[in-house]
């Protein structure tokens, strides 16, 4: 299937000019269905958790939950949806906590080229559970198109953590959405770090006393380009939404950065904050940022805060005076952008974060 | 804080009466409604023009066909562009002195203030009725000084080769539709040259009034400020209300050159039936100044989004703003900031407060191009909102295109905070004076800025009383 429509829309468009209300693909791009035929799944059984690999029984049907549209566009989430090669649907009975991560692995090889991976998580009222996902590998023209639907029921809290780390010659897409029950909260921790193209797309919808947490970090280096779209829909009274990203680009990457808080009437006490923070290594990067606060309720709170900036030279000379060669202490200050997601992540996967960082870091800053 | 001391502010609208008056239509000349070839060539012929600007008029009618009308932003729909009509003169020609101005005319810019602020504390006054300026004057110690203060008809006459060298060049009609149509039925406005390293003192200022109903008005502002040079120019904008929607398609075009500085204030209080979709963009050579001072109260519909282009290192850009949006009215307004040469520095300050199912709107962009090395900018919108029928967004765009610059972007929207009502009546300061403080202490920053007598208008009419708890 040939790619057309636009991606990563933005809810409210603005300036033609500008090219920022929707990214384009530069070149058609066709993605056809192959089966994808490695083992990707890891967990540990619990009693009152069910994980089916997909395709499976359509969860949607069974909850009784209305469609929402999300995803990157809706053609991708919908080409996922319909046709996965991979995927898991994930079930937490009310009231289970699970105490291990459940650990989804995709990786990219010559003869599974292409990940198309549609997952469902569901948690009952009360209960607790983390997802991790990992994307790797990826030889030219692998693709990766990806759906995460999370429902969160009253007072469940879920935790997701993505790590990309795909070569940088795939196209990377993720269509991800949430809806977020009365008292429920859900948190998104994604490290992007690779692809040719890389478009992400994080959608929630907050109900009363909802919480939704997202927090990003990437490094673009090269030529890669990377296009990220956030929307908190604040439905619910009190419902807090918070989007911090921060990323450093290098080389002629180019990142856009879309971000929406939309506070809907009727949604009293909301909150939400939404920040974006870039380290611009190369005087040959391109970082757009557009971070829209839409409020049609008067009694919440809504802030945006957008900043961008060269290494701070006194930071780097400090760190220098110390001992460190140029390479390190950049290295040291990209990884304190990456810190607030770090600081959400299991030990092992720090690691793993860290030591494909500076790999992708020396990579271009050799060049 | 309980639901019981969740109380409502109200803030009175501003105060329509004074601009609602208006004069029994009566012109000399007016244009059929409608918008063609024909049409054009009329415009142009009665105001005996030069050829070339009879061909750039045409040429623009053809970008206006090709164009389309903006899918972003505010819609449109009750815009009948067919039916405006585009060029009425009034019944009198350009006056120098106001006791040759017809009375009704003259009455309605004495009642707006025009000829005693020029007696008081202007250097020069051009006022235009409809689509003509009917006067205009400038101090005869300003004059002598090389500074040229004319209406664009007289301008385009007597300074004709620097009328055509800087003409729609700045704000070409391929921009957008509108401007398109501006540069078709352009007609009025005012034209300032300031000679190198005059200091003009005190401020210049045209008014702009539309008096007749389902009309458009298109002036056209042309400033120079050359090398060193100061100006502060005032522009003033009001029509009355009618039941047929008028639109004001004006284009403003500044060029600041190397070391001078301009000061550009607006106060814009358009009727409620107005569209005013106005164009206003500045052009700013090395170590010079732009600062744009501008107060959104009227209309029905505005888009306006008053643009600085950096091109000279050291160039600098100031924007102060505040919308007060109140019931249907819906202001799309904000800056644009092109960084295109390296030791550039914006400033952006922008405060808006919707009202009683009003929407405010702060959209901009900062862009930095590969050149802007060194450059800083700094953004600040917040915006109050009185009442949960009202809305207020927030749509910039910051776009960086090289690594030495240092951008920082900040937003807030919100409601007048309860803690600080509760602080302030902690102190013996009544509720209904702690929330007067709050909503003026928020639009102060933006109206020390104002021209004296607008900020004292301002302040006065922004009343505030109780409303009582919501449901």
């Amino acid at each position: 299937m040939v790619i057309k429509e636009q991606l990563n829309e933005l809810p409210v468009k603005t300036y033609r000019w500008l090219k920022v209300n929707g990214l384009t693909l530069p070149e058609p791009l066709e993605i056809a269905y192959q089966p994808y035929k490695k083992d990707y799944l890891s967990f540990s059984p619990l009693p009152g958790l069910t994980v089916r690999p997909m395709p499976a029984v359509p969860l949607r049907d069974r909850m009784g939950t209305e469609y929402v549209p999300y995803g990157v566009s809706a053609e991708l989430a919908a080409l996922a949806e319909a046709q996965p090669n991979a995927g898991a649907q994930v079930h937490v009975a009310q009231g289970v906590k699970c105490p291990e991560p459940i650990v989804l692995s995709y990786c990219c090889d010559g003869e599974n080229p292409v990940v198309m991976d549609h997952n469902v998580v569901f948690a009952e009222a009360g209960s607790r559970v983390t997802v991790i996902f990992q994307y790797s590998g990826g030889e030219a023209g692998a693709v990766h198109n990806g759906t995460l639907k999370v429902f969160a029921q009253p007072e469940a809290e879920v935790n997701i953590i993505k790590i990309q780390h795909m070569s940088d010659a795939v196209h990377h897409f993720d269509s991800t959405a949430a809806i977020v029950g009365e008292q429920a909260r859900v948190n998104f921790v994604h490290v992007e770090l690779g692809g040719k193209l890389a478009a992400m797309n994080y959608k929630a919808q907050l109900s009363s006393e909802a919480a939704v947490a997202i927090t990003g970090a990437y490094f673009g280096g090269d030529t890669r380009r990377l296009d990220l779209n956030y929307l908190a829909e604040h439905y619910g009274e009190g419902s807090v939404s918070d989007i911090t990203v921060h990323g450093a680009l290098a080389g002629e990457a180019k990142k856009i950065f879309r971000g929406t808080i939309d506070l809907k009437r009727g949604a009293r006490r909301a909150k939400g904050s939404e920040l974006e923070s870039v380290l611009l290594l190369d005087d040959t990067v391109r970082s757009i940022a557009v971070p829209l606060l839409l409020a049609g309720e008067d009694d919440v709170e809504g802030a945006h805060a957008a900043s961008a900036g060269k290494i701070d030279a006194d930071k780097l000379h400090y760190l220098m005076s110390r001992g460190l060669s140029e390479q390190q202490a950049t290295q040291l200050l990209v990884e304190a952008a990456f810190q607030p997601a770090l600081d959400q992540l299991p030990a092992a996967w720090q690691a793993l974060v860290k030591r494909e960082l500076e790999w992708r870091l020396m990579q271009c800053r050799t060049m | 804080m309980g639901e019981a001391a969740r109380k409502k502010t109200y803030v009175e609208d501003l105060s329509r009466e004074l601009y609602d008056q208006y004069n029994e239509f009566t012109y000399s000349y007016k244009v059929d409604r409608g918008l063609t070839p024909e049409v054009v060539r009329e415009i142009s012929r009665q105001k005996n023009e030069p050829s070339w600007m009879t061909e750039f008029r045409l040429k623009a009618l053809d970008i206006y066909y090709q164009l389309d009308v903006p899918p972003w932003g505010p819609n449109l729909d009750e815009l009948d562009i067919d039916n405006i009509i585009t060029y009425v003169k009034p019944s009198t020609e350009m006056r120098y002195s106001w006791d040759e101005v017809p009375e009704d005319i003259k009455n309605t810019f004495v009642r707006l203030g025009i000829p005693q602020a020029e007696h008081a504390s202007l250097a020069g006054v051009g006022a235009q009725y409809d689509s003509e300026v009917v006067y205009h004057s400038i101090k005869e110690n300003i004059r002598k000084r090389g500074v040229v203060y004319l209406d664009m008809e007289t301008a385009l006459r007597e300074y004709e080769d620097m009328v055509r060298e800087h003409f729609m060049t700045l704000v070409p009609p391929s921009d957008h539709k509108f401007v398109a149509l501006h540069g078709a039925v352009w007609s009025g406005g005012s034209f300032v040259y300031v000679p190198p390293g005059v200091h003009v003192d005190i401020p210049l200022q045209s008014y702009f009034r539309a008096n007749a109903p389902g009309a458009g008005q298109f002036e056209h502002t042309l400033i120079i400020v050359d090398k060193g040079a100061y100006l502060h120019f005032i522009e003033g904008c009001s029509a009355p209300k009618y039941s047929v929607n008028n639109l004001h398609a004006g284009c403003v075009e500044l060029f600041v050159r190397e070391g001078a500085r301009l000061r550009y204030s607006t106060i814009e209080n358009w009727s409620k039936n107005m569209f005013n979709l106005n164009t206003k963009r500045c052009l700013v050579d090395k170590n010079a100044v732009i600062e744009w001072v501008s107060g959104s109260f009227g209309s029905k519909v505005s888009m306006l989004y008053p643009m600085s282009i950096l091109r000279g290192e050291g160039a600098k850009a100031e924007f102060t703003g505040i919308t007060f949006a109140g019931e249907g009215q819906y202001l799309d307004t904000g800056a644009k900031v092109v960084h295109a040469a390296p030791h550039t520095t914006s400033t952006i300050n922008s405060r808006s407060i919707s009202k009683s199912g009003g929407t405010a709107v702060y959209r901009g962009v900062v862009k930095f191009t590969e050149r802007a090395k060194y450059s800083k900018s700094t953004v600040s919108c917040e915006s109050l909102m009185l009442d949960a029928q009202s809305r207020s967004d927030t749509i910039p765009v910051i776009d960086i295109a090289t690594d030495e610059v240092d951008v920082g972007h900040e937003a807030k929207i919100g409601r007048i905070s309860d803690a600080a009502i509760f602080y302030l009546m902690s102190r013996g300061i009544s509720e209904d004076e702690a929330k007067a403080m709050i909503v003026r202490g928020f639009v102060e920053p933006i109206a020390k800025e104002l021209p004296l007598e607008y900020a004292v208008e301002m302040n006065n009419l922004i009343n505030l009383e109780l409303e009582g708890t919501i449901g």
